[in-house]
Protein backbone atom coordinates (compact mmCIF):
# COMPACT_ATOMS: atom_id res chain seq x y z
CA UNK A 1 0.00 0.00 0.00
CA UNK A 2 2.73 2.27 1.34
CA UNK A 3 4.81 1.71 -2.02
CA UNK A 4 1.66 2.15 -4.72
CA UNK A 5 1.69 5.53 -2.28
CA UNK A 6 4.89 6.51 -3.28
CA UNK A 7 4.88 5.71 -6.52
CA UNK A 8 1.67 8.04 -7.27
CA UNK A 9 3.88 10.93 -5.06
CA UNK A 10 6.36 10.36 -7.24
CA UNK A 11 4.14 10.61 -10.16
CA UNK A 12 2.05 14.05 -9.23
CA UNK A 13 6.03 15.49 -8.10
CA UNK A 14 6.74 15.03 -11.91
CA UNK A 15 3.77 16.68 -12.99
CA UNK A 16 4.74 19.53 -11.08
CA UNK A 17 6.46 21.62 -14.45
CA UNK A 18 5.14 24.47 -15.91
CA UNK A 19 5.27 25.70 -19.27
CA UNK A 20 5.45 28.99 -21.23
CA UNK A 21 2.13 28.97 -22.43
CA UNK A 22 -0.81 30.19 -20.42
CA UNK A 23 -3.62 27.17 -19.94
CA UNK A 24 -6.86 28.39 -20.98
CA UNK A 25 -9.39 25.38 -19.83
CA UNK A 26 -12.87 24.45 -18.47
CA UNK A 27 -14.42 26.95 -15.52
CA UNK A 28 -12.49 29.46 -14.01
CA UNK A 29 -8.76 28.89 -14.47
CA UNK A 30 -5.64 29.66 -12.00
CA UNK A 31 -5.07 33.18 -11.65
CA UNK A 32 -8.40 34.78 -12.44
CA UNK A 33 -10.25 35.37 -8.91
CA UNK A 34 -8.31 38.39 -6.52
CA UNK A 35 -6.96 36.85 -3.09
CA UNK A 36 -9.77 38.48 -1.76
CA UNK A 37 -12.82 36.48 -3.36
CA UNK A 38 -10.67 33.73 -3.65
CA UNK A 39 -11.01 33.30 0.19
CA UNK A 40 -14.52 34.25 0.19
CA UNK A 41 -15.79 31.59 -2.05
CA UNK A 42 -13.78 28.58 -0.41
CA UNK A 43 -15.57 30.53 3.05
CA UNK A 44 -18.58 30.34 1.28
CA UNK A 45 -18.15 26.90 -0.08
CA UNK A 46 -16.71 24.86 2.46
CA UNK A 47 -19.71 24.79 4.91
CA UNK A 48 -21.61 22.46 2.05
CA UNK A 49 -18.78 20.57 1.47
CA UNK A 50 -18.84 19.59 5.45
CA UNK A 51 -23.03 19.09 5.76
CA UNK A 52 -22.11 16.93 2.08
CA UNK A 53 -19.99 14.90 4.32
CA UNK A 54 -22.44 14.54 7.46
CA UNK A 55 -25.10 13.69 5.06
CA UNK A 56 -22.94 10.84 3.16
CA UNK A 57 -21.77 9.09 6.89
CA UNK A 58 -25.82 9.31 7.90
CA UNK A 59 -27.19 8.02 4.87
CA UNK A 60 -25.22 5.29 3.91
CA UNK A 61 -26.23 3.82 7.11
CA UNK A 62 -30.16 3.81 6.15
CA UNK A 63 -29.35 2.78 2.52
CA UNK A 64 -26.92 0.47 1.54
CA UNK A 65 -26.71 0.98 -2.02
CA UNK A 66 -25.91 5.03 -1.36
CA UNK A 67 -22.04 4.55 -1.05
CA UNK A 68 -22.38 2.53 -4.68
CA UNK A 69 -24.64 5.01 -5.97
CA UNK A 70 -22.43 8.11 -5.07
CA UNK A 71 -19.43 6.04 -6.46
CA UNK A 72 -21.65 6.27 -9.60
CA UNK A 73 -22.89 9.35 -9.37
CA UNK A 74 -19.35 11.06 -8.18
CA UNK A 75 -17.36 9.90 -11.68
CA UNK A 76 -20.35 10.69 -13.90
CA UNK A 77 -20.03 14.37 -12.52
CA UNK A 78 -16.41 13.91 -13.02
CA UNK A 79 -16.81 12.93 -16.50
CA UNK A 80 -19.56 15.00 -17.43
CA UNK A 81 -17.68 18.16 -16.64
CA UNK A 82 -14.74 17.60 -18.59
CA UNK A 83 -16.40 16.45 -21.47
CA UNK A 84 -16.22 18.65 -24.14
CA UNK A 85 -18.98 18.20 -26.35
CA UNK A 86 -18.88 19.19 -29.64
CA UNK A 87 -22.05 22.21 -30.29
CA UNK A 88 -22.47 24.09 -33.42
CA UNK A 89 -24.07 27.35 -32.45
CA UNK A 90 -24.01 30.74 -32.95
CA UNK A 91 -20.28 30.94 -32.84
CA UNK A 92 -19.84 28.50 -34.97
CA UNK A 93 -18.16 25.07 -34.49
CA UNK A 94 -17.32 25.37 -30.91
CA UNK A 95 -17.07 22.73 -27.21
CA UNK A 96 -18.71 22.67 -24.56
CA UNK A 97 -19.33 20.90 -21.56
CA UNK A 98 -22.28 19.60 -19.43
CA UNK A 99 -21.97 19.54 -15.12
CA UNK A 100 -23.94 16.58 -13.90
CA UNK A 101 -24.55 18.19 -10.95
CA UNK A 102 -28.54 18.46 -11.52
CA UNK A 103 -28.77 14.64 -11.65
CA UNK A 104 -26.58 14.26 -9.08
CA UNK A 105 -28.40 16.63 -6.71
CA UNK A 106 -31.73 14.65 -7.48
CA UNK A 107 -30.36 11.12 -6.57
CA UNK A 108 -27.70 12.04 -3.63
CA UNK A 109 -29.00 15.38 -2.81
CA UNK A 110 -27.78 18.87 -3.08
CA UNK A 111 -25.45 18.75 -0.36
CA UNK A 112 -23.44 15.26 -0.97
CA UNK A 113 -24.17 16.96 -4.45
CA UNK A 114 -21.93 19.65 -3.53
CA UNK A 115 -19.62 17.09 -2.16
CA UNK A 116 -18.82 14.69 -5.02
CA UNK A 117 -18.76 17.79 -7.37
CA UNK A 118 -15.99 19.28 -4.94
CA UNK A 119 -13.65 16.06 -5.34
CA UNK A 120 -14.54 16.03 -9.33
CA UNK A 121 -13.00 19.71 -9.80
CA UNK A 122 -10.01 18.97 -6.80
CA UNK A 123 -8.75 15.93 -9.20
CA UNK A 124 -9.60 18.13 -12.15
CA UNK A 125 -7.19 21.00 -11.09
CA UNK A 126 -4.47 18.49 -9.47
CA UNK A 127 -4.43 16.51 -12.75
CA UNK A 128 -6.57 17.33 -15.67
CA UNK A 129 -5.02 21.48 -16.17
CA UNK A 130 -8.58 22.23 -15.57
CA UNK A 131 -10.07 24.59 -13.26
CA UNK A 132 -8.00 25.23 -10.47
CA UNK A 133 -6.68 25.24 -7.11
CA UNK A 134 -7.12 28.99 -5.84
CA UNK A 135 -10.24 28.99 -7.79
CA UNK A 136 -11.53 26.04 -6.56
CA UNK A 137 -13.99 27.23 -4.27
CA UNK A 138 -15.30 29.75 -6.96
CA UNK A 139 -15.70 27.00 -9.09
CA UNK A 140 -17.54 24.69 -6.33
CA UNK A 141 -19.97 27.81 -5.83
CA UNK A 142 -20.82 27.83 -9.49
CA UNK A 143 -21.00 24.10 -10.54
CA UNK A 144 -21.42 22.86 -6.96
CA UNK A 145 -23.67 24.97 -5.30
CA UNK A 146 -25.55 26.86 -7.46
CA UNK A 147 -26.04 23.90 -10.07
CA UNK A 148 -26.81 21.35 -7.08
CA UNK A 149 -29.62 23.15 -5.38
CA UNK A 150 -30.85 25.02 -8.65
CA UNK A 151 -31.21 21.56 -9.94
CA UNK A 152 -32.55 19.82 -6.83
CA UNK A 153 -35.47 22.88 -6.62
CA UNK A 154 -36.36 22.98 -10.45
CA UNK A 155 -36.73 18.73 -9.91
CA UNK A 156 -39.26 19.49 -6.83
CA UNK A 157 -40.70 22.21 -8.50
CA UNK A 158 -41.63 20.04 -11.75
CA UNK A 159 -42.98 17.47 -9.33
CA UNK A 160 -45.53 19.43 -7.70
CA UNK A 161 -46.49 20.79 -10.87
CA UNK A 162 -46.87 16.89 -11.83
CA UNK A 163 -45.13 16.76 -14.51
CA UNK A 164 -43.69 13.34 -16.01
CA UNK A 165 -40.52 12.05 -14.42
CA UNK A 166 -38.84 12.62 -18.07
CA UNK A 167 -39.57 16.07 -17.86
CA UNK A 168 -38.85 16.59 -13.99
CA UNK A 169 -35.41 15.86 -14.61
CA UNK A 170 -35.23 17.75 -18.04
CA UNK A 171 -35.61 20.80 -16.37
CA UNK A 172 -33.33 19.88 -13.26
CA UNK A 173 -30.72 19.23 -15.86
CA UNK A 174 -31.56 22.30 -18.05
CA UNK A 175 -31.85 24.77 -14.98
CA UNK A 176 -28.40 23.10 -13.15
CA UNK A 177 -26.55 23.92 -16.08
CA UNK A 178 -28.14 27.44 -16.82
CA UNK A 179 -27.18 28.40 -12.82
CA UNK A 180 -23.80 26.83 -13.44
CA UNK A 181 -22.68 29.67 -15.72
CA UNK A 182 -24.80 32.09 -13.76
CA UNK A 183 -22.71 31.40 -10.93
CA UNK A 184 -19.33 31.53 -13.39
CA UNK A 185 -21.10 34.62 -15.16
CA UNK A 186 -21.55 36.10 -11.10
CA UNK A 187 -17.88 35.54 -10.51
CA UNK A 188 -16.60 36.98 -13.24
CA UNK A 189 -18.73 39.82 -13.24
CA UNK A 190 -17.41 40.84 -9.70
CA UNK A 191 -14.19 41.21 -11.39
CA UNK A 192 -15.44 45.19 -12.54
CA UNK A 193 -16.51 46.47 -8.90
CA UNK A 194 -13.64 49.20 -8.01
CA UNK A 195 -12.67 49.31 -11.64
CA UNK A 196 -15.78 51.56 -12.46
CA UNK A 197 -18.01 49.08 -14.38
CA UNK A 198 -21.19 47.58 -13.32
CA UNK A 199 -21.35 44.17 -12.09
CA UNK A 200 -25.21 43.58 -13.27
CA UNK A 201 -24.04 44.89 -16.60
CA UNK A 202 -21.08 42.78 -16.88
CA UNK A 203 -23.09 39.29 -15.53
CA UNK A 204 -25.77 40.28 -17.65
CA UNK A 205 -22.71 40.27 -20.74
CA UNK A 206 -21.28 36.94 -19.67
CA UNK A 207 -24.13 35.21 -19.24
CA UNK A 208 -26.06 36.23 -22.60
CA UNK A 209 -22.72 35.32 -24.25
CA UNK A 210 -22.26 32.43 -22.74
CA UNK A 211 -25.90 31.28 -24.04
CA UNK A 212 -26.25 32.45 -27.25
CA UNK A 213 -23.28 30.28 -27.70
CA UNK A 214 -22.92 26.86 -27.64
CA UNK A 215 -24.49 26.23 -23.57
CA UNK A 216 -27.91 27.38 -24.49
CA UNK A 217 -27.73 24.36 -27.16
CA UNK A 218 -25.91 22.33 -24.45
CA UNK A 219 -28.50 23.21 -21.28
CA UNK A 220 -31.26 21.06 -23.30
CA UNK A 221 -28.98 18.22 -24.05
CA UNK A 222 -28.15 17.54 -20.42
CA UNK A 223 -31.85 18.17 -19.34
CA UNK A 224 -32.81 15.04 -22.16
CA UNK A 225 -29.78 13.16 -20.44
CA UNK A 226 -31.16 13.49 -17.18
CA UNK A 227 -34.46 12.58 -18.00
CA UNK A 228 -33.27 9.72 -19.39
CA UNK A 229 -31.23 8.46 -16.82
CA UNK A 230 -33.87 9.25 -14.52
CA UNK A 231 -36.69 6.76 -16.80
CA UNK A 232 -34.03 4.18 -16.65
CA UNK A 233 -33.52 4.43 -13.02
CA UNK A 234 -37.22 4.35 -12.42
CA UNK A 235 -37.50 1.23 -15.36
CA UNK A 236 -34.56 -0.54 -13.62
CA UNK A 237 -34.72 -0.02 -10.05
CA UNK A 238 -37.70 1.68 -7.89
CA UNK A 239 -36.76 0.94 -4.92
CA UNK A 240 -33.94 3.48 -5.17
CA UNK A 241 -36.77 6.59 -6.10
CA UNK A 242 -38.50 5.47 -3.45
CA UNK A 243 -35.87 5.26 -0.63
CA UNK A 244 -34.67 8.75 -1.84
CA UNK A 245 -37.94 10.12 -1.38
CA UNK A 246 -38.25 11.14 -5.38
CA UNK A 247 -41.22 8.82 -5.68
CA UNK A 248 -44.15 8.13 -3.06
CA UNK A 249 -45.23 4.25 -3.77
CA UNK A 250 -43.30 2.18 -5.76
CA UNK A 251 -46.64 0.18 -6.46
CA UNK A 252 -48.13 3.27 -7.79
CA UNK A 253 -47.01 3.67 -11.76
CA UNK A 254 -45.40 7.11 -11.89
CA UNK A 255 -46.30 8.66 -15.33
CA UNK A 256 -42.77 8.56 -17.37
CA UNK B 1 8.02 14.89 -35.37
CA UNK B 2 4.08 15.79 -35.77
CA UNK B 3 4.13 13.33 -38.89
CA UNK B 4 5.43 10.83 -36.60
CA UNK B 5 2.90 11.42 -34.47
CA UNK B 6 0.38 11.97 -36.83
CA UNK B 7 1.73 8.03 -38.32
CA UNK B 8 1.50 6.80 -34.61
CA UNK B 9 -2.01 7.66 -34.12
CA UNK B 10 -3.08 6.50 -37.30
CA UNK B 11 -1.34 3.03 -36.61
CA UNK B 12 -2.94 3.25 -32.99
CA UNK B 13 -6.35 3.58 -34.49
CA UNK B 14 -5.81 1.75 -37.16
CA UNK B 15 -4.73 -1.23 -34.46
CA UNK B 16 -7.34 -0.76 -32.53
CA UNK B 17 -9.87 -0.51 -34.95
CA UNK B 18 -8.72 -4.10 -36.36
CA UNK B 19 -9.13 -5.67 -33.29
CA UNK B 20 -12.79 -5.02 -32.85
CA UNK B 21 -13.55 -6.04 -36.42
CA UNK B 22 -11.33 -9.01 -36.87
CA UNK B 23 -13.71 -11.27 -35.60
CA UNK B 24 -16.59 -9.85 -37.34
CA UNK B 25 -14.61 -10.36 -40.57
CA UNK B 26 -13.61 -13.73 -40.10
CA UNK B 27 -17.71 -14.86 -39.00
CA UNK B 28 -18.49 -13.04 -42.51
CA UNK B 29 -16.31 -15.66 -44.19
CA UNK B 30 -12.83 -16.86 -45.18
CA UNK B 31 -12.39 -14.02 -48.91
CA UNK B 32 -12.65 -11.18 -46.70
CA UNK B 33 -9.86 -11.92 -44.06
CA UNK B 34 -6.99 -11.55 -46.65
CA UNK B 35 -8.86 -8.35 -48.53
CA UNK B 36 -8.89 -6.97 -44.89
CA UNK B 37 -4.96 -7.69 -44.53
CA UNK B 38 -4.27 -5.97 -47.68
CA UNK B 39 -6.82 -3.18 -46.59
CA UNK B 40 -4.94 -2.74 -43.42
CA UNK B 41 -1.52 -2.65 -45.64
CA UNK B 42 -2.50 -0.43 -47.38
CA UNK B 43 -4.02 2.02 -44.81
CA UNK B 44 -0.41 1.94 -42.87
CA UNK B 45 1.36 3.03 -45.91
CA UNK B 46 -0.79 5.73 -47.23
CA UNK B 47 0.72 7.48 -44.07
CA UNK B 48 4.21 7.23 -45.80
CA UNK B 49 3.18 8.31 -48.94
CA UNK B 50 1.38 11.69 -47.91
CA UNK B 51 4.67 12.02 -45.47
CA UNK B 52 6.35 12.29 -48.83
CA UNK B 53 4.45 14.66 -50.59
CA UNK B 54 4.83 16.86 -47.64
CA UNK B 55 8.41 16.63 -47.29
CA UNK B 56 8.53 18.79 -50.97
CA UNK B 57 6.84 21.37 -50.13
CA UNK B 58 9.06 23.58 -48.34
CA UNK B 59 8.11 27.12 -48.84
CA UNK B 60 4.54 26.11 -47.11
CA UNK B 61 4.57 28.01 -44.04
CA UNK B 62 4.27 25.75 -40.48
CA UNK B 63 1.23 26.53 -39.24
CA UNK B 64 1.16 25.25 -35.51
CA UNK B 65 -2.13 25.71 -33.17
CA UNK B 66 -1.25 26.75 -29.20
CA UNK B 67 -3.30 27.12 -26.23
CA UNK B 68 -4.55 30.22 -26.67
CA UNK B 69 -5.24 30.75 -30.52
CA UNK B 70 -9.30 30.44 -31.15
CA UNK B 71 -10.25 27.86 -33.77
CA UNK B 72 -12.73 25.55 -34.54
CA UNK B 73 -13.83 23.29 -31.32
CA UNK B 74 -12.54 26.14 -29.36
CA UNK B 75 -13.91 25.23 -25.56
CA UNK B 76 -16.84 28.00 -24.53
CA UNK B 77 -14.84 28.43 -21.26
CA UNK B 78 -11.62 29.24 -23.44
CA UNK B 79 -13.54 32.20 -25.41
CA UNK B 80 -15.50 33.37 -23.26
CA UNK B 81 -14.07 33.01 -19.53
CA UNK B 82 -11.04 33.56 -20.58
CA UNK B 83 -11.57 36.61 -22.77
CA UNK B 84 -13.67 38.43 -20.28
CA UNK B 85 -11.05 37.48 -17.69
CA UNK B 86 -8.54 39.12 -19.90
CA UNK B 87 -10.83 42.22 -20.33
CA UNK B 88 -11.45 42.56 -16.45
CA UNK B 89 -7.08 42.78 -16.15
CA UNK B 90 -7.44 39.03 -14.14
CA UNK B 91 -6.20 36.94 -16.80
CA UNK B 92 -5.25 33.57 -16.41
CA UNK B 93 -2.03 31.71 -15.48
CA UNK B 94 -0.23 28.60 -15.69
CA UNK B 95 -1.74 26.12 -13.28
CA UNK B 96 0.11 24.87 -10.67
CA UNK B 97 0.18 20.96 -11.95
CA UNK B 98 0.42 21.74 -15.80
CA UNK B 99 -0.73 18.67 -17.43
CA UNK B 100 -1.04 20.18 -20.34
CA UNK B 101 2.28 19.70 -22.25
CA UNK B 102 2.56 17.40 -25.43
CA UNK B 103 0.52 14.16 -25.39
CA UNK B 104 0.57 14.09 -21.13
CA UNK B 105 -2.80 15.78 -21.22
CA UNK B 106 -4.28 13.20 -23.86
CA UNK B 107 -2.94 10.65 -21.36
CA UNK B 108 -4.46 11.89 -18.26
CA UNK B 109 -7.85 12.42 -20.10
CA UNK B 110 -7.61 8.24 -21.49
CA UNK B 111 -6.48 7.35 -17.95
CA UNK B 112 -9.66 9.28 -15.99
CA UNK B 113 -11.52 8.42 -18.67
CA UNK B 114 -10.69 4.42 -18.25
CA UNK B 115 -11.00 4.90 -14.51
CA UNK B 116 -14.07 7.03 -14.87
CA UNK B 117 -15.79 4.22 -17.28
CA UNK B 118 -14.98 1.25 -14.70
CA UNK B 119 -15.94 2.91 -11.21
CA UNK B 120 -19.14 3.96 -13.42
CA UNK B 121 -19.62 0.41 -14.93
CA UNK B 122 -18.51 -1.31 -11.93
CA UNK B 123 -21.11 0.18 -9.32
CA UNK B 124 -23.83 0.61 -12.39
CA UNK B 125 -23.78 -3.28 -11.89
CA UNK B 126 -23.96 -3.38 -8.28
CA UNK B 127 -26.91 -1.28 -8.18
CA UNK B 128 -29.06 -2.54 -11.22
CA UNK B 129 -28.42 -5.54 -12.31
CA UNK B 130 -26.75 -7.77 -8.95
CA UNK B 131 -29.73 -9.13 -6.74
CA UNK B 132 -29.69 -7.67 -3.12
Amino acid sequence: MSRTVTVFAVIFFLLFISSENAVYAMHITEGILPPKWVITWFAVAMPFVGIGIYHVKRKKRQMPLYLPLVGTLGAAVFVFSCFPIPVIALNGMATSHPCGTGMSAILLGPFVSVLVAAIALLIQALFLAHGGLTTLGGNIFSMGILGSFSGYFAFKIAQRCRLSLFWCGFLAGMVSDLFTYLGTSIELGLLVIGKGGSFIKATAEIFGVFMMTSQGVLCLVEGIVVGFILVFVYKRKPGILLHLGLIKDDTKPVQI
Amino acid sequence: MIQNLFRYKIFVSVFSLSGLTLRSLRLCGGQSFPLFVAFIILVLFLPVLFAEENTEKKDMPVVTQTNNEESAWTGIDVSVVGKYAEKYGRPPRDPYINTDQGDLLLFVFTAAGVIGGFIIGFNVRKIFYEKE
